[in-house]
């Protein structure tokens, strides 16, 4: 089992593509993840921010499934632009006008029009609903603790080693011991 | 909703109609909005119709799914456009090491073209370019809200989304036959909620929305319009459609659970309409499919 380091460094690397490791897939050992810190005395502005500075967790999940889900979500957040694809080929194919690909392409547009922080307030909607609705908790942190092992993404995407090695310590916070904080809902 | 949030939406809705892919006339994929006209509707038995009604103005999307046959298709074509792609990464990489022969230190050093292989090829999933977005304009009717009618090619549907929020978590299909209209009801949860709680109490985002309720509601819908053959219209039989990728970076959202046909389980869609053992099978989340978004 790789560690969460060895996962972020072998992201960037060409060794990475020789051995064919695949940081979007490969599970580290959860002992080589480091534990974030998560207590913190709360002032009324952290709490005001409780919607864009959270962690999830959920009971009785191992660090593998936490992994898991967090994956997933982060997929469905990330939208089009996830992993290493190679370019989108032309299709070729020929539509009516109104049969080209659907309304939703042209999301790309709404972000252009609303901008980076449309793009970070869409992708915390999107983790909190999918976690959500995996059945994990919420729970609110300080901005600055939270910026330790979480990252908000607008028009540039974070590093996938980066990403990955962060997703990692989600997960070992969403597996291990239920917070004593209050839960905040979806 | 901002007045600038609509003019996006509508910018959105104009986007959808500039061709993308139309460099070879293989195959046509038409749909048709059927106008708002007096005369009772001449069905074309070569085609299928999909109505939806909803109590707004609305921009659903409906993507087809493929048959065996074309799913195969597709395939065979995805195929070809790979070894198109790798025929030019060919001619792409020998030019980078012609490059990098004439590269010294101190120069920028070139970028090694990535090989395009089966398991890295982005190809057009087929229901990607297989759909079509109703709304908000050419509605059939607009008694008791808007009717939309759209003439498609008969095959399954799915229903992809609304707007700028994509049922990617959960979604359901159905049929539509060859001369037969289907009518779909798609209720919007949070116009329900504002609509029903005192200003004071309004939910002000999706996330507001009680615990529970997500924001497409489907269901089959009555029609009493006499300008459609009574004969010619049967209920959706609604089937679960698992998750789908968020391929336009859109809000996630998911279809509410339908009692006897299915429900979720910790995210999880779980076929409440098949055999027990198999419903039994796919309640275990660690057994069930992997979501598609990759």
């Amino acid at each position: 089992m790789l560690s969460v380091a060895m996962v972020a460094m072998l992201a960037e690397t060409a060794a990475a593509q020789e051995a064919k490791i695949d940081p979007m897939t490969v599970v580290p050992d959860p002992a080589t993840v480091a534990t974030p810190k998560l207590d913190f005395a709360e002032t009324p502005e952290d709490a005001a921010d409780y919607d864009k500075y959270f962690y999830f967790h959920r009971d009785g999940t191992s660090f593998e499934e936490a992994l898991a889900d967090l994956r997933d979500c982060d997929g469905f957040a990330r939208g089009l632009s996830s992993g290493y694809r190679y370019q989108e080929a032309p299709y070729p194919y020929t539509y009516t006008a109104a049969g080209v690909a659907g309304g939703l392409i042209a999301n790309a547009m709404m972000s252009a029009i609303f901008g980076s922080a449309e793009k970070r307030r869409l992708r915390r909607v999107n983790m909190r609903r999918c976690m959500g609705y995996k059945d994990y908790a919420r729970f609110g942190l300080q901005k600055d603790l939270w910026q330790e092992f979480n990252f908000e993404e607008g028009f540039s995407a974070e590093e996938e080693g980066k990403r990955q090695a962060m997703l990692a310590q989600q997960a070992k916070v969403a597996s291990g011991p239920r917070p004593a904080a209050k839960e905040l809902g979806l | 909703m901002s007045a600038l949030r609509s003019l996006a939406m509508l910018a959105v809705a104009l986007a959808a109609i500039t061709p993308v892919w139309a460099d070879e006339p293989e195959e046509k994929w038409q749909t048709r909005a059927v106008a708002d006209k007096p005369a009772p509707l001449t069905l074309d038995p070569a085609k299928a119709y999909i109505l939806i009604k909803a109590d707004s103005v609305i921009m659903p999307t409906l993507m087809q799914l493929p048959s065996e046959e074309q799913a195969a298709a597709h395939a065979r074509r995805r195929a070809e456009a790979l070894t198109k792609e790798h025929g030019k990464w060919v001619k792409r990489h020998a030019g980078w090491e012609a490059e990098m022969k004439r590269w010294t230190k101190g120069m920028k050093k070139p970028e090694e073209p990535v090989e395009p292989t089966e398991a890295n090829f982005g190809f057009p999933e087929y229901e990607r370019v297989h759909s079509v977005m109703l709304g908000p304009q050419n509605r059939f009717s607009k008694e008791g809200g808007s009717v939309y009618l759209q003439e498609v090619p008969p095959g399954e549907y799915l229903f992809y989304g609304q707007a700028n929020v994509c049922a990617c978590l959960g979604t359901v299909s159905f049929e539509a036959p060859a001369g037969k209209i289907v009518p779909v009801e798609l209720r919007l949860s949070l116009v329900d909620a504002i609509r029903a709680a005192p200003k004071e109490n309004r939910p002000k985002t999706s996330l507001d929305l009680p615990a529970g309720t997500s924001q497409f509601l489907l269901r089959a819908a009555e029609v009493g319009d006499p300008r459609l053959p009574a004969d010619a219209i049967v209920s959706p039989a609604f089937k679960p459609a698992g998750t789908r990728p968020n391929w336009a970076g859109a809000e996630v959202d998911r279809v509410m659970p339908m009692p006897g046909i299915f429900r979720y389980v910790r995210g999880q869609q779980v076929d409440d309409s098949a055999p027990p053992a198999a419903v039994a099978a796919s309640a275990d989340p660690g057994g069930l499919p992997a979501s598609g978004h990759r």
